[in-house]
């Protein structure tokens, strides 16, 4: 029993790390809480179902079309709205990005409607067992995708000159922009990367709850994940995930299905009451 | 071949901080730049390297404009600034940050001649290669943020205030560094209230105050002034 818990646990988990990711990166290097993400997710999920359905374009294509609308809509929120508000406060910025994912939700709503669309499976749905768990292939992409993804992040992070330069942001931008770094343009990559991480995300979990325009409620998932991590740790957002999906799936099982949600957010709002810096966050000092 | 300042003025807000200075740094020289706290020494070097937009004025680097740039463009004319806080990045490494200094560079053999040159200037640096830079002293961190300045192969240093918080010795031992890096091509500014360390290294100086300069002169007869001496020398 605990074994499948733990196999189901780390699917929800998985598409939570991505999206807490996608929080934190962002975050991280602009400041910025982007509460728009999860309806990126939606949104994303819906490009590659318009890329199917209305140009006829096959599964991959469709998934490649979306990712890049994807990170050409993030580098756009950047450009067009987070730029010239640079002046503002952070807290216009952060509603702006409110704005931005009720625009998005409705206008999912008004141009393709309220009722679910169908968004296929990575791999077959149709579950086996191997040593006493019933594993789903499909579920099994999932954590398997999520993985390389942050693999790739961790290695392009670490060893790349675009991740190199992220990290220098992170770490001090005065510091980046006076070894020559344009940290205007590393905070459009930053949202770039994490509207990408967000449609990774949308595009895993479509298929297996139901992608209509609210799909992207889920994305609050990801914030408690997030914040569970510290928000300021990558390898706590994706601790923050895969803790919060075994939290998820234990209560559904041990308590009940109705109390999944209100199990997460109890462990979100303890974590904020007696662990505010998260479990993997460091207290930053803030400069004066 | 000059770092040329002509008629700058900047401030923060309505503030004007700096008003109206005109200096010149030459090709491979040390020129110091002196005065009390608030004169706009720092204010002078974050308009000169792209940090703070000037509100007038004009300066050029071997004849290029570089006001109005950014800082990331400024770094790539040949410039590097070594500011007052440091600026490092604390949970990296101390090759990480040198590293990071040649961001804008491509050339491989380049960088390694550099590194060894940073290495070989400040040997202190070279035994701390792994270390984070948070966990370096005071002196250790000023050698770093020069290392990584000089990690972008710049022709003009500029240098905000690196005696700050230093005690005697360290001070001494990398104001003769100074030297050693002018006499590898490297022209230096160096912002300094430590008026008689700086006008020990330096070949030209100007004294700063309330964002006028009062007083200019080679390093020797500013050093003998007798109102410099009365005011910063003691």
């Amino acid at each position: 029993m605990f074994g499948q818990i733990l196999v189901s646990g780390i699917t929800a988990g998985a598409v939570y790390a991505l999206v807490a990711l996608g929080f934190v990166v962002l975050h991280r290097g602009t400041r910025v809480v982007h509460f728009g993400l999860g309806d990126q997710m939606t949104m994303s999920a819906y490009l590659v179902v318009i890329a199917q359905v209305f140009l006829d374009a096959p599964f991959a294509v469709a998934i490649l079309f979306s990712l890049v609308l994807s990170a050409g809509f993030g580098v756009a929120i950047e450009r067009g709205v987070m730029r010239p508000l640079r002046r503002a406060p952070l807290l216009v910025m952060v509603i702006a990005t409110l704005a931005i994912g009720a625009a998005l939700r409705e206008g999912l709503r008004a141009s393709m409607g309220p009722l679910p669309w169908p968004v296929p499976f990575l791999l077959t749905p149709a579950p086996f067992t191997l040593g006493g768990l019933v594993l789903v292939p499909a579920n099994l992409a999932v954590v398997g995708v999520a993985l390389a993804v942050m693999l790739s992040l961790f290695v392009a992070l670490r060893f790349t000159r675009f991740g190199r330069a992220i990290v220098a942001v992170y770490e001090n931008p005065t510091g980046a922009a006076i070894v020559g770094i344009s940290v205007p343009s590393v905070h459009a990559r930053l949202w770039g990367l994490s509207s990408v991480l967000a449609a990774i995300a949308g595009i895993l979990v479509a298929p297996l709850i139901t992608l209509s325009p609210d799909m992207g409620t889920i994305g609050i998932k990801g914030f408690a994940a997030a914040i569970l991590g510290g928000f300021n740790s990558l390898p706590g957002a994706i601790a923050g995930g895969i803790l919060l999906g075994i939290a998820e799936t234990a209560a559904g099982v041990y308590v009940s299905t109705a109390m999944k949600d209100i199990i997460s957010y109890a462990l979100l709002i303890g974590c904020v009451l007696l662990l505010p810096q998260g479990l993997f966050g460091r207290a930053e000092p803030r400069k004066v | 071949m000059a770092l040329e300042v002509a008629g700058l003025e900047a401030g923060y807000g309505g503030a004007r901080v700096v008003q109206g200075i005109s200096f010149a740094v030459p090709e491979g020289s040390i020129v110091t730049l002196l005065g009390p706290n608030g004169a706009g020494k720092s204010t002078t070097l974050r308009s000169i390297a792209g940090l703070l937009k000037p509100n007038r004025g004009i300066v050029t680097l071997d004849g290029d404009r570089l006001d109005g740039l950014t800082a990331d463009a400024v770094v790539r004319r040949g410039l590097a600034l070594v500011p007052e806080r440091r600026e490092l990045f604390p949970s990296l490494s101390v090759a990480e940050n040198l590293a990071l200094g040649a961001y804008t560079r491509r050339d491989r053999a380049g960088i390694a001649a550099d590194l060894e040159m940073v290495f070989t200037l400040f040997p202190r640096l070279k035994e701390r290669r792994q270390q984070h830079a948070r966990t370096l002293s005071g002196g250790e961190q000023q050698m770093l943020a020069i290392g990584r300045g000089l990690m972008s192969h710049p022709r003009y240093l500029l240098l905000d205030e690196p005696s700050l918080g230093l005690a005697p010795l360290l001070i001494a031992e990398i104001f003769r560094k100074l030297t050693e890096i002018r006499a590898g091509g490297t022209a230096i500014l160096l912002v300094e209230q430590n008026a008689s360390a700086a006008l020990d290294v330096a070949d030209h100086g100007y004294v700063l105050e309330t964002g006028v300069i009062q007083l200019e002169g080679n390093a020797a007869s500013l050093a003998a002034d007798e109102a410099v001496r009365e005011t910063y020398l003691r």
